[in-house]
């Protein structure tokens, strides 16, 4: 048992000095698996001398490895790729307010917590994407108008497990109310030309094979197969075509890809030197040309892919709303049988 | 002296300590109640999970036995090179043949191209297309059990085939799979493990099979409760399956008696026979390496003027982890199987239980489950000791694959005579000189395989490695992952391949003579 003492007080003496070292550096969980976003982070270390380490995983997974570790956590900053693992974070106490000048200037009000406990980084519109040849896009409105019998065989999107759907789902409910979130379930799923399965990048090309007519996905998705070094993907991609729902309505549904500071960050001002310096117009380009995701600073400009799809009306529900429907929309969907 | 009863028990459950530390808190903090939770769900995961399993079951053992039999038994064009061609696609992890199968068959994929007709595709992201993956990825365990058994087949048996007259498929059919029975029952099995704990692959194909009940009830409805019960009717499911098996074990226990004597010779095929034989060994290996292989060179040709060489760093990464982690799995699996030889308690029969139930659970459960013990002892010890350490990393796969480790040591003592066991107790100076000069060499074939299979499993962990791995600290398997949820599929064929060719090596070696001596 001695060996197994020493180990332990070993460890013990190791983490101490590990913990003296933090001083100059931030920890980040994140959901975003982006080569940019390694570019971003090495930028930042450049101009600041604080290091950036990253753990990535899925951000349920996350959010439950911070909910464990509590006052022990090594996160600063944790970073998701949609509204609903943020608000989750936030909702069970895992995230603390931040106010800073910067980022209220950089991010507008309704891409923020009012409370300052996370704050949008990107923006990721929720389209259809459809075949020209098949459909015309004065048939199609906004989200529930897939509902109507009229499409029935042809609508395709992945499981409703999915956060891009489930926050969907949820803007539909904060937008309409539940009953109204349930028949448009209901009617989706009666449309589906197939089971959902595959991600997004599976969808668009379904829709290019005439497997149906109408695809739910992001838009990056799409951008990323136009500038694709795959010739195919790009001749599928130039084959379908955008629309932007809701036109008439609320607007497109925005979903966000955000970051926020842990409750019990050991290194609180780098982090929110961290998410100032991703809300600056330097790595707001890099986001929007790396990756085709809306910039949500507002002084910069969308990608050229992006930018060719043309301007269109956002739905400016504030994001907390969607946050707040998600389990909500999850439990609608498994009772409108949205696989 | 007395510790040496308890040590086996005691390393049996610090290994289950990840899933029992879940199943506790899941109790003290999740509401038991049935609300929340519907039948038809569960109906539908036990559905889904079931004809996976049966499917992949029929698949591996069909592909496992055939190819075994032809390797052990025949000598044909090419048979020295095919017994090794068998083993690789051991070397992939099934979500990447997933992806380079979708990625082949898909509309304007890679067939279509090939053969410059935009109709040619298939449809693979469904149940059957999971099975098939599974199939081919799995099939490889039931080859390496199976072939060990057709090959040491005495000379007695086949002369009194020959004697019989018997045609070769009735003969296959009456002799000599009954006699190999047990290895690929073993072998499917550890197909079938694997199957269960998938969490990628069926996520990608859109079936929902347990594991994917587990995580949808766990982080999609936030339900504690329901995520549980969903594990424990896989556990139910699991022991199950290995209850079955022990008592097919048990009924051809006489199998291992005939295996004695002098090794029957291979039956060298001619003309058409021999041709068959090639052609059957080429599909096998056209479908289960050829293709998801081709797949990820031509990703690897698309992307070649940008390749990402920091690939080689994660390669170092995944190397330096997995032969450390494999080493210290496979040093307690020795420790454990000759305490419960020598030791034997009721305690440590059932401590054994518990501790080879990691295999089957999801590696992402798993990860959780540590991640609460170790806050646990963080919290006690008031300090973060544990938390994104390797030693957390070790641990997990510990949890993850102690039942293969074990297996394959197990395997080994089982093969050693009670007879040496006293003449070594009388004969012997002391007890680790007899295990260092008696019991070390005789198993040393057992450890090396098991210390392989580790290193290959452990390379292609992905869900474990996701959650605990410390910060900066990316393997080919997480970069993988990265590219893959980027949806840029042609950027997974170069870490791909390189995760490839390394456990290509360790499978080469598990192939060599070494191992199979």
């Amino acid at each position: 048992m001695g060996i197994l003492s020493k180990v332990i007080k070993g460890a013990v003496a190791f983490s101490i000095a590990a913990s003296a070292m933090m001083a100059n550096e931030v920890n980040v969980y994140s959901h975003r698996h982006y080569d940019s976003d390694k570019e971003l982070f090495a930028k930042f270390s450049q101009t600041t001398g604080i290091k950036v380490n990253v753990v990535t995983a899925k951000a349920e997974e996350l959010v439950a490895k911070l909910a464990i570790e509590g006052t022990n956590t090594p996160a600063d900053m944790l970073i998701t790729a949609d509204i609903g693992n943020l608000y989750e974070a936030k909702e069970r106490g895992l995230l603390q307010s931040v106010t800073s000048n910067t980022l209220n200037q950089n991010i507008p009000a309704h891409l923020r917590d009012d409370a300052g406990e996370w704050y949008g980084l990107t923006k990721r519109a929720r389209v259809f994407v459809y075949n020209p040849a098949k459909v015309d896009p004065k048939d199609l409105s906004d989200y529930m108008g897939l509902t109507d019998p009229k499409l029935k065989g042809k609508i395709i999107t992945r499981t409703s497990t999915n956060a891009y759907n489930k926050s969907l789902l949820a803007s539909i409910i904060a937008n309409h109310g539940e009953a109204k979130a349930l028949e448009f379930t209901k009617g989706l799923v009666a449309n589906f030309a197939r089971d959902p399965k595959g991600n997004d990048r599976d969808q668009i090309r379904a829709v290019a094979a005439g497997d149906g007519d109408i695809a739910i996905v992001n838009t990056y998705y799409l951008g990323i197969m136009l500038n694709s070094k795959d010739t195919k993907d790009v001749e599928i991609a130039n084959s379908v075509k955008i629309f932007f729902p809701a036109q008439d309505a609320q607007g497109t549904h925005m979903n966000i890809s955000g970051a926020g500071v842990t409750k019990y960050a050991k290194n609180k001002e780098n982090a929110v030197k961290l998410i100032e310096f991703l809300s600056s117009t330097e790595a707001q380009t890099m986001f929007a040309e790396a990756n085709h995701e809306f910039p949500v600073n507002e002084a910069v400009k969308a990608s050229g892919t992006v930018a060719s799809w043309g301007e269109f009306k956002e739905d400016q529900l504030p994001l907390n709303e969607v946050g707040k429907y998600n389990k909500k929309a999850v439990e609608i969907a498994t009772h409108g049988n949205w696989k | 002296m007395k510790f040496k009863y308890y040590l086996a028990p005691l390393i049996g459950l610090s290994v289950a300590l990840p899933i029992l530390a879940l199943f506790i808190y899941f109790i003290v903090e999740g509401d038991l109640s049935l609300s929340n939770f519907t039948q038809t769900e569960m109906l539908s995961y036990f559905q889904n999970t079931l004809f996976l399993t049966i499917g992949t079951f029929i698949l591996v053992v069909i592909l496992g036995t055939v190819s075994s039999y032809l390797s052990a038994r025949f000598e044909y064009f090419g048979d020295k090179i095919f017994a090794v061609l068998f083993v690789l696609p051991l070397a992939y992890p099934a979500y990447v043949i997933g992806y380079t199968y979708v990625g082949f068959f898909e509309f304007r994929g890679i067939l279509s191209s090939l053969f410059g007709n935009n109709n040619l595709r298939l449809d693979v992201q469904n149940l059957y297309g999971a099975i098939f993956i599974f199939g081919i990825s799995m099939f490889p365990y039931v080859y390496i059990l199976a072939r060990v058994s057709f090959g040491s087949v005495s000379s007695t048996v086949s002369e009194l085939v020959s004697l019989q007259q018997i045609s070769p498929i009735k003969a296959f059919f009456r002799v000599y799979f009954p006699l190999a029975y047990p290895a690929i029952f073993a072998g499917s099995i550890l197909a079938i493990m694997e199957t269960l704990s998938d969490y990628g692959t069926v996520v990608y194909f859109g079936i929902d099979t347990f594991s994917v009940g587990i995580f949808k009830n766990w982080f999609g409805y936030g339900d504690l409760a329901g995520a549980i019960r969903v594990a424990i009717v896989l556990l139910v499911f699991v022991f199950g399956i290995l209850w079955t098996e022990s008592l097919i074990r048990k009924k051809y226990r006489f199998a291992s008696s005939t295996h004695s004597g002098k090794k029957a010779s291979k039956i060298k095929l001619q003309g058409a026979k021999n041709i068959l034989a090639f052609g059957i060994s080429f599909l096998i290996v056209l479908f289960t390496l050829l293709i998801p292989t081709g797949v990820l060179v031509y990703w690897f040709w698309l992307d070649i003027d940008t390749l990402d060489f920091s690939a080689f760093g994660f390669l170092y990464n995944t190397l330096s982890l997995n032969i450390a982690s494999s080493g210290v799995i496979i040093f307690l699996s020795f420790v454990v199987v000759y305490l419960i030889r020598f030791y034997p308690t009721k305690l440590s029969a059932v401590t054994h239980k518990l501790s080879i139930l990691g295999y089957s659970i999801p590696g992402a459960v798993v990860g959780i489950g540590l991640l609460l013990f170790s806050h646990f002892i963080d919290r006690a010890l008031g300090t973060v000791v544990l938390s994104g350490t390797f030693f957390m990393l070790v641990f997990a796969y510990t949890t993850r694959y102690f039942a293969v480790s074990i297996g394959s040591v197990e395997n080994g003592f089982s093969r050693i005579d009670s007879s040496i066991d006293d003449a070594s107790k009388v004969f012997g100076k002391s007890e680790s000189g007899n295990i260092f000069k008696v019991y070390l060499p005789l198993m040393k074939p057992y450890i090396i395989s098991g210390f392989l299979i580790l290193y290959i499993d452990i390379a292609k962990e992905l869900p474990a490695t996701l959650i605990l791995r410390p910060f900066n600290f990316d393997t080919l398997a997480v970069r993988i992952y990265e590219l893959a949820s980027n949806e840029m599929l042609y950027k997974v064929g170069f870490p791909s391949l390189l995760l490839v060719l390394t456990t290509a090596v360790a499978v080469v070696l598990l192939n060599s003579r070494v191992v199979r001596k």
